[in-house]
């Protein structure tokens, strides 16, 4: 009869749900779980942030203290890895930690700090220190200078060069 | 035949330990057998399955909540009555002890007894008003009308095969054995499965088509008397059977006589009692794993079915097979 | 079904079409300008005269780009493996067109949707009510044109609570509510049935209740390649097949070339879906039967094929695979072993599980002969996937409009007559065990290339369309491009939206034991259904609140 056969299952089968949460369940290799942002890499670029399609990435530059804050806020993170994709420094991977409720919810932010270059011209704080440093290794040394101008200056710059013919 | 003077002596006498073991213990039993009974069915179904005492914990965490349920005086009053009666029912059926509430008709009192739990509360479900539980209290009715006419069917083919009423003399042992007596046996055992709602005829329940149905509309207390009578009836139905085909008395006699304690008999009995107690709850249970549920018109069907079989063993009975 | 010039297929569908408007070729469809007062000739030869099938109608403001409103229809024709767009443009001072209802029923819903959302009246529907908006809403405001905010809570002032309409049907007949809450159900829905006893005599529908904005959301403020994971979210079993369709269609527009590998890689995720998907219906339709242990027993058959996802996606359902121009992530060699053996053993137990299921009589005999479905009614409605297969419509979008990699792989369609829940069980039992091979025959021989393909110009405006046989059915996505890498329409229709009307002629007649599963038999998606937006219509002075008030708790109403 039919109906015996899941008597048969049970008994090749046996039990086959988990004891979680009471025994810890393993994930693969590949699982996407919680990004972790590594401060010693992140350069502040922002890349992650435009490439975040659920705003859990934002940055926020306090001018006062010169320093930009990048912030993760995982409550709203969908473990795309977008943003593990877009880092052009590899800061930001994702971890295979996937317990991730809090009882408040400033403990699902993660903050990096980087202390903002001031502008040589007019004194705005407008970029990471670190990202002027990445950007630096690429150019020339009299190229580098630019790097630590405003893009407002640098706009009013370009246009003063122009309109000057060059010696 | 008993003279009640004495009888009535005896019980005023030991009334409280007969109430005590015989239907305090069964009644405290219940939801355990309903443990082990979601046990069994969730191992087949390859999980672990809850705790055997979580049907109590259930049945606790109810009770806190106090009574919340509001509506029509009925319906706030039916989980009490239902209660009240699942629980005096116990006292008409041997359970542990061979002893119990003797009287002429006590074998229709018990039957009556037993239907007015589901009765109780199908006549309070339909006063709310609320579809579901309406439709299953509906449903519960039409069930129940045919339950009951199988189960008067047999209980009369045992009582005419025996020429009597008492519920003690309905009892094994059964010298001679009459073909009838077993085709009764063979039905009341379909019966005790099926009145305890279990699948394919938890009908007027069915959580997925009704939303819980006829319990629907109860919440906190109530809920939990409701669902402590069915138990307490599911038990009951199951003492039936055994005490049907466990020759209670016949054991008891010849144990005392081999052994030189008085009591060590009834012990004996009590402890195979509880024993096929849980063997038939592991039995059923695991038959209801197996098991899908029926349409409310294909249970009928099967139902009129056994009316007819229930019918031929009254005829037998009454010819003397 | 006309099929006698399958030959020249494509040369007279063009004639036919050329007759109205111009026509343009699209990818895989056919654009076809039309003027308004076509659209019922139109969908008449589309559907009845060419026996193509109609599968959606979607609704546009393009006010800010050339003043008008866009209204169009999606037909699948099936015969030269071709969607045709008929595109109406309609003035804003008139926004008005002819309803196609009364020629094809099954436009019914699609219809009253963009009357809701955009605001396109259509003469002559013959139920032209509230479908997605609340019936409170305010009249003249639509979610989907542009000038409607996306980030702003809608209050709006002295309405009135829901007004009972007592029809003579409610008095004369006991009403049972199925739904919103009820267990039977997995997601919040309506079903209002109108019984005698036990017999069901009428039943009503009240749907999208778990509308999310998703469109509006998507059309704001996400960049092309940011949707496909929103996409993914529309449904919680069958993600990958909207972000695939949603792909395809943006890959269609711009003319995007996807690798062979990345197109192989989509097959496989695709199929591993349809498995789980279907062995997640037949456990759950066990269980509103009654049958736990048999759903416990599929559910236990499913586990290895999500792992098996998880593993070569990172996830179990969410597989964040698809961007514009290929898959992200790639299936190495010990996965294709490992997954040869899951899939193997998936495919002998769901066999040996599903033969003792049969035999199960009080299980088969409330499935037998229960929720007929007529092939004459499916046609009408357009049902689509199983439940039209198995109402004997042979249609199967990866054999018609083949994509992704099915156009090279062999496979059966099942398709049965008796258009009973039963046979949509057995259809979809067969489709498991085809997707098993599938997935079998794509892993053996997966094609080395890239993974995708970055090289392509995101024009703007460019229309496109995708789509996809969802495990329920056909999936169909059209997408406008929008200025710089954004988009300016997306209409993600997924296919419960075209079966959930047939629950309704298949509850008439029914017994109300019954309805739990017939309505779960079309294997209803009700989030696929309900992605667009609800906004919470309060009594008060009205007023916008911004966004970020609510996120910052500052709204207190």
């Amino acid at each position: 009869m039919g109906r015996l056969g899941f008597i048969k299952d049970y008994l090749r089968y046996g039990v086959v749900t988990e004891k979680y949460p009471y025994e810890p369940v393993p994930t693969p290799e590949t699982f996407r779980g919680k990004p972790v942002i590594d401060s010693s890499k992140c350069l502040g670029c922002g890349a992650c942030v435009n490439a975040c399609p659920a705003n859990a990435l934002s940055i926020e530059d306090d001018l006062r203290g010169g320093i930009r804050w990048v912030r993760l806020f995982i409550g709203r993170c969908i473990y795309c890895g977008r943003c593990a994709d877009a880092c052009p420094v590899g800061a930001i991977e994702l971890s295979r930690e996937f317990e991730l409720s809090a009882l408040e919810s400033k403990d699902l932010i993660q903050e990096v700090g980087l202390r903002m270059v001031k502008c040589v011209i007019c004194g705005k704080p407008f970029t990471t220190y670190r990202l002027v440093r990445e950007v630096m290794r690429e150019l020339s040394p009299d190229e580098r200078v630019l790097t630590l101008v405003c893009p407002e200056c640098r706009a009013k710059l370009t246009a003063v060069n122009t309109s000057f013919a060059r010696w | 035949m008993m003279d009640a003077a004495p009888l009535l002596n005896v019980l005023i006498k030991y009334w409280l330990p007969f109430i005590a073991i015989n239907v305090v213990i069964p009644a405290l039993l219940a939801p355990l057998l309903d443990g082990i009974e979601r046990r069994v069915r969730a191992r087949i179904q390859c999980r672990r399955g809850p705790p055997i005492l979580q049907t109590w914990y259930d049945l606790v965490k109810l009770f806190r909540k106090g009574a919340v349920t509001g509506g029509p005086i009925i319906f706030r009053l039916a989980p009490y009555i239902a209660f009240t009666v699942s629980i005096l029912t116990l006292s008409l059926i041997p359970t542990l002890l061979n002893a119990s509430l003797s009287f002429l008709g006590d074998t229709i009192v018990f039957m009556y007894l037993l239907a007015v739990p589901s009765v109780i509360i199908s006549i309070g479900s339909i006063y709310t008003g609320s579809p579901l539980a309406s439709v299953g209290s509906c449903r519960e009715v039409s069930l129940w009308m045919a339950y009951e006419l199988v189960f008067a069917l047999s209980v009369a083919t045992l009582a005419i095969d025996r020429s009597s009423l008492l519920l003690r003399n309905i009892l094994p042992p059964y010298p001679p054995l009459h073909p009838s007596t077993i085709l009764a046996i063979a039905i009341i055992a379909f019966l005790t499965y099926a009145e305890g709602g279990r699948l394919p005829y938890e009908i007027p329940e069915a959580e997925p088509e009704l939303a819980g149905g006829i319990v629907l509309e109860y919440g906190g207390a109530e809920l939990g008397l409701v669902k402590y009578a069915l138990l307490v009836k599911r038990i009951t139905l199951s003492t039936l059977l055994i005490d049907l085909i466990l020759p209670r008395t016949w054991l008891t006699s010849i144990l005392r006589s081999k052994m030189w304690f008085l009591g060590i008999g009834q012990v004996v009995v009590s402890a195979t009692y509880i024993s096929l107690l849980v063997i038939l709850s592991i039995t059923y249970s695991a038959i209801e794993a197996l098991y899908g549920r029926l349409r409310l018109d294909q249970a009928l069907s099967v139902l009129k079915k056994s009316v007819i079989i229930a019918g031929v063993a009254v005829l037998a009975a009454l010819m003397g097979y | 079904m006309q099929h006698s010039w399958v030959t020249n297929g494509c040369r007279e569908l063009v004639d036919l079409l050329s007759r109205y408007g111009s026509v343009e070729e699209v990818g895989n469809a056919y654009l076809v300008k039309v003027r308004a007062e076509d659209l019922p000739e139109v969908a008449n030869e589309l559907q009845w005269g060419l026996g193509g099938y109609y599968s959606t109608s979607v609704g546009a403001d393009f006010r800010p780009i050339d003043g008008t409103y866009k209204l169009y229809h999606i037909f699948s024709v099936p015969q030269c493996s071709r969607y045709v767009v008929t595109q109406a443009s309609l003035p804003p001072s008139l926004p008005k067109a002819p309803s196609i209802t009364p020629v094809i029923p099954g436009a019914n819903w699609g219809e009253r949707e963009v009357r809701d959302m955009v605001g396109i009246e259509f003469e002559g529907h013959p139920e032209p009510k509230r479908l997605v908006l609340p019936h409170n809403w305010p009249e003249g405001i639509h979610p989907l044109r542009k000038d409607f905010p996306y980030d702003r809570k809608l209050i709006i002032e002295g309405v009135d609570d829901e007004v009972e309409h007592v029809d003579e049907l409610a008095r004369k007949y006991q009403v049972v509510p199925i739904g919103p809450y009820h267990p039977a159900l997995h997601e919040p829905e309506y079903f209002e049935l109108y019984v005698d006893g036990e017999v069901v005599v009428e039943a009503r529908y009240k749907g999208f209740m778990v509308h999310r904005g998703i469109e509006k959301v998507a059309e704001s403020r996400m960049t092309l390649n940011q949707v496909p994971f929103i996409a993914e979210r529309i449904c919680g079993i069958c993600g990958f097949t909207h972000s695939c369709c949603y792909c395809q269609a943006v890959e269609s527009a711009l003319r995007i070339e996807v690798p062979e590998r990345a197109k192989y890689v989509r097959t496989i995720l695709l199929e591993i879906e349809r498995i789980h998907s279907h062995l997640l219906w037949m456990g759950v339709a066990l269980h509103v039967l009654g049958f736990d242990t048999g759903f416990m027993a599929y559910w236990r058959i499913r586990e290895p094929v999500m792992r098996l996802a998880e593993e070569l996606t990172g996830n179990r359902k969410t597989y964040g695979a698809n961007v514009v121009g290929g898959v992200r992530w790639d299936i190495r060699e010990d996965h294709v072993e490992k997954a040869l053996r899951i899939l193997r053993r998936v495919r002998e137990e769901c066999v040996a599980l599903t033969e003792k299921v049969l035999k199960i009589k009080e299980v088969v005999s409330r499935m037998k002969g229960v929720g007929y479905l007529s092939r004459e009614d499916a046609r009408r409605i357009c049902v689509v996937g199983p439940t039209a297969r198995a109402s004997g419509l042979d249609i199967d979008v990866r054999r018609d409009h083949p994509y992704a990699a099915y156009g090279e792989l062999d496979f059966r369609v099942p398709v049965r007559d008796e258009g009973d829940v039963l046979a949509r069980f057995l259809v979809r039992y067969e489709e498991v065990l085809e997707s098993v091979s599938i997935v079998e025959q794509a892993l053996q021989n997966l094609p080395k290339t890239p993974l995708i393909n970055e090289d392509y110009e995101v024009v703007p405006l460019r229309i496109g369309v995708g789509a996809t046989e969802a495990p329920r059915g056909e999936d169909v996505h059209l997408v406008v491009t929008g200025l710089g890498n954004k988009v300016y329409r997306w209409r993600p229709r997924a296919p419960s939206y075209n079966n959930i009307p047939a629950t309704l002629y298949m509850l008439k007649g029914a017994y109300l034991a019954d309805a739990p599963i017939i309505i779960a038999s079309i294997d209803p998606c009700f989030s696929c259904t309900d992605h667009c937006l609800v906004i919470d219509v309060r009594s008060g002075s009205s007023r916008f609140v911004s966004f970020r008030e609510l996120v910052r708790g500052g709204y207190r109403g």
